[in-house]
Order: structure tokens, then C-alpha cells, then sequence
């Protein structure tokens, strides 16, 4: 039989659907059938087992349901949003598809291609266990549009223990821009590149920016920056942009030719220092480099350390699939407390529901869900997790890119007040 | 008499028939995909999901946004050298390797393989291989440092020869000030017009992996020369640079031509290579307008925007294409 919530949710997600009415009643206690599929860029290994962790949580709940993993290859799902785009603009919707909470879940709310998760949020309770900094940048409107799996932490500064020993400096907790000036200055003293970069792809130095702004104006100016509610021409964001100009110069001579792995691997070296990079550069670092954590690496952060910079990845639901009623049950085994730490054991990111015990996860991992839970959280505007078009994200990466060549951070400022206010 | 005949031959051309289809499915799948995206360029906000087709303020505003913009500016600056000196490496080197190859006896094989190994490679892989050669910290300026060449250059000019390839964001040659003259409504340049230094060593890559390709093609055109004219020429006691100079290379002038339109439509259309060697370089200094169509789409989700851009490169290749095939086509008719 059908609960009074479930029914209230059922209505309200039937008044939603363009599609798929008659399967929406179907779901019942004994779990929802037929097909869901499933659509992610999750295709390589730690990434698709963690994939699988939902899945067969999904399967179990649901054993009726028929799942189709309609992963398609390609890295931060370059390859997977050009298959999207086409399957949407055909009218083949999935039930469920991987989206970036943010600028990109926006694009899709404006398209009105994804269900409304407000009364699934109120019926289910997760408002209540979910930060309410992650629910906000999946809301849109008072809206909420889709699940979390799990969060990973962008603003971390990485550091080579050895070489910040061999030059005779040491980080607290937090570092301020004066502290890591005079940390430069010793690292070159003793032949060490100051600052580890592989810019080749622009994200990481607009990553660098970005956590830099958010470190010396705080969390709260950021988010103005973004929405386009404060000036990017002010002059403390100038002199924070002129920062950033000064920690280039600290880089190593081959940023430019380097990927983001590349400066991780030259940090586990030790040829250069300090790597702001986000927290998937831990698993590179345990695993690939075979570094210990504390011993052979440590990390800071730039400004407020209870500050947290969020990358998540969330899936949605989709309005005109055959069988949303599925995708309801596949957020709902997104959502499961079990789910999210087999999930999150696996990707390497950390769990955000305030009520799963962490206990079976490493240390940092259990660091960083602390902070998450406790701390100031601020959604990447370089990941496109901000809340606004996805085209300030792009204005943002390409004046890092020109900024690069010129340095002129007021015309960077200029072309970010364009971006953000059109 | 002539137009009833012509009238019957249209009417029972079994050709025509069996062709029919691939004109269906071509007429379909590109043209009138081109004319969608057109339509796509002019409109205001379109998105897969929501096919709004109304216009923005101004009809043409996409476009002017699109060329009033430093990085489309700094794209199309890109393309054209790129294309002018991929081209002119390419061909050269090409024709090179060809009358070298042509001229060995029981190496040919090798030698032909060899060269044309590259083009079989995949434009991700040369440009990864190549990215850390061009490396100024672990490439090919270590083998300047230990060969002693640096050295050398270092008494000469009083630094040591270490290029930063990629990495450099000169731009050579400013003529900025020239164009400006030259474009109605003057202040319209926002990226420096010359040659970005971090440029050429992703032409050098691209004509590396495509010289093979040219050679290949001088190599047929080569072979199709009658042997009566090398054994007439070598009677006449012409040396074998006369006979490659007034012979054998105005021979391969059409194999030429039809190279340089195959290689120009691959660099104007080029992606991956760059998308893998060097991305968006400093300032822009090694974007391209694919790279810019990819992400004004994917990334920053302004179709409108992708779509102009796409129809920009449209247009340059058939700059480059149609005067070919109309040559051709006036060649077979007469």
C-alpha cells in the first residue's frame, strides 16, 4: 500500500512529469520495475566501481528493475555531454544522467528537461541531513533538482614536506598570501620552484585564481563575484588577482607544458613545493606517487581554513524519460546513508550526509567530511558548481588565459563585470 | 534534337537512380544539418532541450560578439598561420622525401614506410609525444644542453639556447597597427595580429605526422611520369636537378594543388592535435576556432555561439575547397 507521504510525493512528482504518469503509481513498496538507464561519463576504474556501488544498491532495493549503464567514455564527460545534448535534442531522454550541480544543472533546469526534487527532498527528509550549501547550489528558483554522490574539496594546497624542510618553512593549518611570499622566497633561495603547475589545460591555473579570490575575500565576496553582485574591479579583488599574477612567476619553467598530473608527479618529487589543486590529487599522490600522507605530503589551505571549496557531482532526474518513477528510485539509492560510503570509499571524495558515520574511511577523507559538515562552503566557479550560467565559468577560464599573457588584472576585472552582469 | 535526348537520359539514368539514396542521405545529413546550424548561429538563446529559434536584438548580434571577441580573434589569427606554414612545411617536405625515396633502389620500401609511419598515428598520441619533447625542462632542449649546442649559442649570444617552445607568449610581428587602417571602424583588434612563437611548435607536430601523407602523393605523381621523358631528358644530358626542376615537379603541380586542399581542410578543422599538445595556450596563443566552437557549446552551454563559429569555419574551408572543385569540374568538362 502506498503511504500518505508517498502519495503526497507521487502526486506532486505526477503534476511534474510530462511523461510517464501511469508508471509513477507503480511505485510501491516492493520496489520500482522496469527500465532505468543511467547515463554517466563513469566508464574507468575507481570511477565506475563507484558507479556500481549505486547501481546494485539500486538492484536491491529495486529487485524488479531492469538498469542500463549507459556510460559513455571521456574525461570530465567531454564526450558523454555531446551524446546528451544530441539524445536530448531527439527527444531519447534517459531516466537519470550525470550533471555538474551548478551552472550545468541550470543550463538543463532552463531547457525544463529535469524533474523538480523539492517534494522528494521534503518527503524523504534529506534537506535535513544534506549541508544546506550543497542543497542551494542544486536550487534554483526555491527549486531543488538533484542528488549528490558525493563532494570533493578544490581548495587545498598541497605540499612536499622534504622540500618546504629543505628551505626551512612550515605551514599551519592556513596560510595567508604574505606567509607563502616569504615561503617562495626561501624555496628559490635553496633552488626549488616555489609553486608545482601543469596549466596545459587551463582549469588549473583558473583553479589557482579561483581558490586564491576565495581565500583572501572569503567565501561570501566569492559567491557575490560570481552572481555578479559585487565588482570584480574593486581594488581588494585586483590586488588578490595581482596575487596570483606574483605566484606564476613562482611556477615551474614547464607549467604550460605539464597536465595537472604532471604537477602532482613534480611535487611528489620534489622539485617544486606547494600544488593547489583539489582533492583528487590525494589519490594521485597515495596511489600513483606512493606517498605517504603527513610524512611524505601535507596540506594547507589559502585563507580560512574551515573555508571548503565544493566539486560535486549529482545525477537528475529526466522530465520526458519513459519511466521516471525509476529515476526517483535511483536518487533515492543515490541518497542511501550505505550507498554514499561505498560510493565515496571508492571515488575517493567525500560523504556529505551529516548523518553517516565516517569511521570506515581514511584520515583525510574523514578530515574533510568534518569540515564539509561544519565548515563555510563555497561552491567552484571553475568546476561550473556555481549556481549561474555556465558561461561565466567559461568567461572565468578564458581571462586566466589572457591574464596569463598580459597580467593585466583590471581588464581581467572588466571582462569578468561583462560576463557576470550579462 | 539535343534537349529531347537530354530529357530521356535523366529520365532512365540507372545511375542516377542507384545514387539516389547517398544524394538523399547527404542532402539530409549535411546540408540540411548546415542549414540547422545556421539557423542555430541567428538565434538567441537555443538549447537541445528547448528549441527556441527567436532572434537576438540584432539579427547578426551572435556574430558581431563572435568577432569582437579576443579569443575568436586570436583563433582565426591562429588558423591562418597555422594553415600558411603547416602548408608550405608539409608540401615541401612532402616533395622532398618523395624525389629522395624515388631515387633508392632497395631501400624504397623502407624508406616509404618509414615516412609515411606518422600519418597512421593518432593526432592525440603525436600530440602528446610531441608536448613532451617541446618540453623546455625534459625535452629536446636537454639534448641542446648535452650536445653542446647551447653552449656554443651561449658564446655567440650570451645566454644558452633554451627555447620555451609552448610555453612562450610572444607573439612575433605585431601588425595591428596596419589592419586597424585597414578595417572599417578601426579599434576592433583585441589579440595581437602576428605570429605566436608558442605556435610553432604544434605546426612543426602537425607537419611531421603529415609530410608522410604529401610525399605519399608526390610519390604516385612520381610514378606516373612516362619513363620515355626521364630516358629523353637524360639523352639530352639534362642533370637530374633540371630534369626534377622543368620536368618532374610541373608535372606534380595538380598533385600538389589537391594536396594542399586535403591538408588545408585538416588544419582549418583541426582539434585533437592541439586539444592534446598544447591546449589553449598562453593569451590564446595556440587556440583554435574548433577548440572554441567545442567549448562554447559543451562548456559554457551558448549554443548560438558555437554554432556562428562553426559556420566561420564552414566558410573558410569552402573559401579553400570550392575554387578546387570548380576547377575541377571545368577540367572534366572539357
Amino acid at each position: 500500500m502506498l503511504s500518505k507521504k508517498k502519495i503526497i510525493a507521487s502526486v506532486a512528482f505526477m503534476s511534474a512529469a510530462v511523461l510517464g504518469v501511469s508508471q509513477a503509481t507503480v511505485a510501491q513498496a516492493a520496489g520500482v520495475t522496469g527500465k532505468v538507464e543511467v547515463f554517466s561519463w563513469w566508464t574507468s576504474g575507481s570511477e565506475s566501481a563507484a558507479l556500481n556501488a549505486i547501481l546494485s544498491g539500486l538492484k536491491k532495493s529495486n529487485p524488479g528493475i531492469e538498469i542500463i549503464n549507459a556510460a559513455v567514455a571521456g574525461g570530465a564527460g567531454t564526450n558523454a555531454k555531446q551524446v546528451l545534448a544530441t539524445r536530448l535534442a531527439a527527444g531519447d531522454t534517459p531516466e537519470t544522467w550525470q550533471t555538474h550541480p551548478g551552472g550545468e544543472l541550470k543550463g538543463y533546469v532552463d531547457q525544463a528537461s529535469v524533474l523538480d526534487l523539492t517534494a522528494l527532498y521534503k518527503s524523504e527528509g534529506w534537506n535535513k541531513v544534506v549541508p544546506k550549501g550543497l542543497v542551494d547550489s542544486m536550487t534554483y528558483n526555491g527549486k531543488t533538482y538533484s542528488v549528490l554522490t558525493g563532494i570533493h574539496r578544490a581548495n587545498a594546497v598541497w605540499t612536499n614536506k622534504a622540500a618546504l624542510r629543505k628551505a626551512g618553512v612550515s605551514f599551519g593549518a592556513s596560510v595567508t598570501f604574505a606567509e607563502l611570499e616569504a615561503a617562495a622566497k626561501k624555496l628559490k633561495a635553496a633552488g626549488i620552484a616555489p609553486l608545482c603547475l601543469g596549466d596545459k589545460d587551463i582549469w588549473t591555473a583558473a583553479q589557482l585564481l579561483e581558490e586564491t579570490l576565495v581565500g583572501e575575500l572569503g567565501a561570501a565576496t566569492f559567491n557575490n563575484l560570481a552572481a555578479g553582485k559585487a565588482s570584480w574591479t574593486d581594488a581588494k579583488v585586483v590586488t588578490a588577482v595581482n596575487h596570483f599574477n606574483t605566484m606564476l612567476t613562482w611556477a615551474n619553467s614547464d607549467h604550460k607544458a605539464l597536465d595537472w598530473t604532471g604537477a602532482v608527479a613534480a611535487l611528489a618529487k620534489g622539485t617544486c613545493a606547494m600544488n593547489v589543486m583539489g582533492d583528487w590529487a590525494y589519490g594521485e599522490l597515495i596511489v600513483k606517487q606512493q606517498k605517504k600522507d603527513n610524512i611524505d605530503f601535507g596540506y594547507t589551505v589559502i585563507g580560512d581554513p574551515k573555508t571548503f571549496v565544493t566539486v560535486g557531482d549529482s545525477f537528475v532526474i529526466g522530465a520526458k524519460s519513459k519511466n521516471p518513477a525509476a529515476g526517483e528510485a535511483f536518487a533515492k539509492a543515490v541518497m542511501d546513508p550505505k550507498v554514499q560510503i561505498a560510493f565515496n570509499k571508492l571515488k575517493g571524495s567525500a560523504p556529505y550526509r551529516t548523518d553517516v558515520s565516517t569511521a570506515s574511511l581514511g584520515s583525510y577523507q574523514r578530515a574533510a567530511a568534518k569540515t564539509l559538515a561544519t565548515g563555510t562552503l563555497v561552491a567552484s566557479l571553475v568546476h561550473g558548481q556555481q549556481l549561474v550560467a555556465a558561461s561565466v565559468g567559461q568567461a572565468f577560464s578564458d581571462g586566466v588565459t589572457v591574464l596569463q599573457a598580459n597580467k593585466d588584472a583590471a581588464a581581467f576585472g572588466k571582462a569578468m563585470n561583462a560576463a557576470t552582469k550579462g | 534534337m539535343a534537349t529531347i535526348n537530354k530529357r530521356r537520359r535523366l529520365r532512365f539514368n540507372p545511375a542516377a537512380v542507384a545514387l539516389l539514396p547517398s544524394f538523399i542521405l547527404v542532402f539530409i545529413f549535411v546540408y540540411i544539418f548546415i542549414a540547422y546550424t545556421i539557423r542555430i548561429s541567428f538565434s538567441k538563446n537555443w538549447m537541445p532541450g528547448l528549441q527556441d529559434f527567436s532572434l537576438p536584438e540584432k539579427w547578426y548580434g551572435t556574430y558581431q560578439e563572435l568577432f569582437t571577441n579576443f579569443r575568436f580573434q586570436a583563433d582565426i589569427r591562429n588558423t591562418i598561420i597555422f594553415t600558411i606554414l603547416f602548408l608550405a612545411i608539409s608540401v615541401v617536405a612532402g616533395l622532398f622525401l618523395a624525389i629522395a625515396v624515388s631515387n633508392m633502389s632497395k631501400s624504397k620500401v623502407f624508406f616509404r614506410n618509414l615516412f609515411i609511419m606518422p600519418y597512421a598515428v593518432s593526432f592525440i598520441v603525436t600530440g602528446v609525444i610531441w608536448r613532451w619533447i617541446f618540453n623546455p625542462v625534459s625535452g629536446v632542449n636537454l639534448l641542446f644542453k648535452y650536445t653542446g649546442v647551447s653552449g656554443l649559442y651561449e658564446k655567440a649570444f650570451g645566454s644558452p639556447l633554451e627555447p620555451d617552445w609552448m610555453t612562450s607568449p610572444t607573439v612575433w610581428g605585431n601588425v595591428n597597427g596596419l589592419l586597424e587602417k585597414l578595417i572599417p571602424g578601426g579599434d576592433v583588434l583585441q589579440a595581437q595580429m602576428g605570429i605566436p612563437v608558442a605556435l610553432l611548435p604544434v605546426i612543426f607536430a602537425a607537419s611531421w605526422q603529415l609530410c608522410g601523407f604529401a610525399m605519399a602523393m608526390f610519390l604516385a605523381g612520381l610514378s606516373a611520369i612516362p619513363h620515355e621523358l626521364r630516358e629523353a631528358a637524360a639523352i639530352d644530358r639534362a642533370s637530374g636537378f633540371r630534369y626534377y626542376r622543368s620536368i618532374a615537379i610541373p608535372s606534380l603541380i595538380p598533385m600538389a594543388v589537391t594536396c594542399a586542399v586535403i591538408l588545408t581542410s585538416t588544419s582549418l578543422k583541426i582539434f585533437d592535435l592541439i586539444y592534446a599538445m598544447s591546449g589553449s595556450g598562453i593569451g590564446f596563443s595556440t587556440d583554435m576556432p574548433g577548440i572554441y566552437v567545442y567549448e562554447s557549446m559543451y562548456k559554457a552551454l551558448r549554443y548560438p555561439l558555437g554554432a556562428a563559429a562553426s559556420i566561420v569555419m564552414l566558410v573558410l574551408v569552402c573559401v579553400v575547397v570550392l575554387p578546387y572543385l570548380l576547377r575541377f569540374n571545368k577540367g572534366t568538362e572539357e
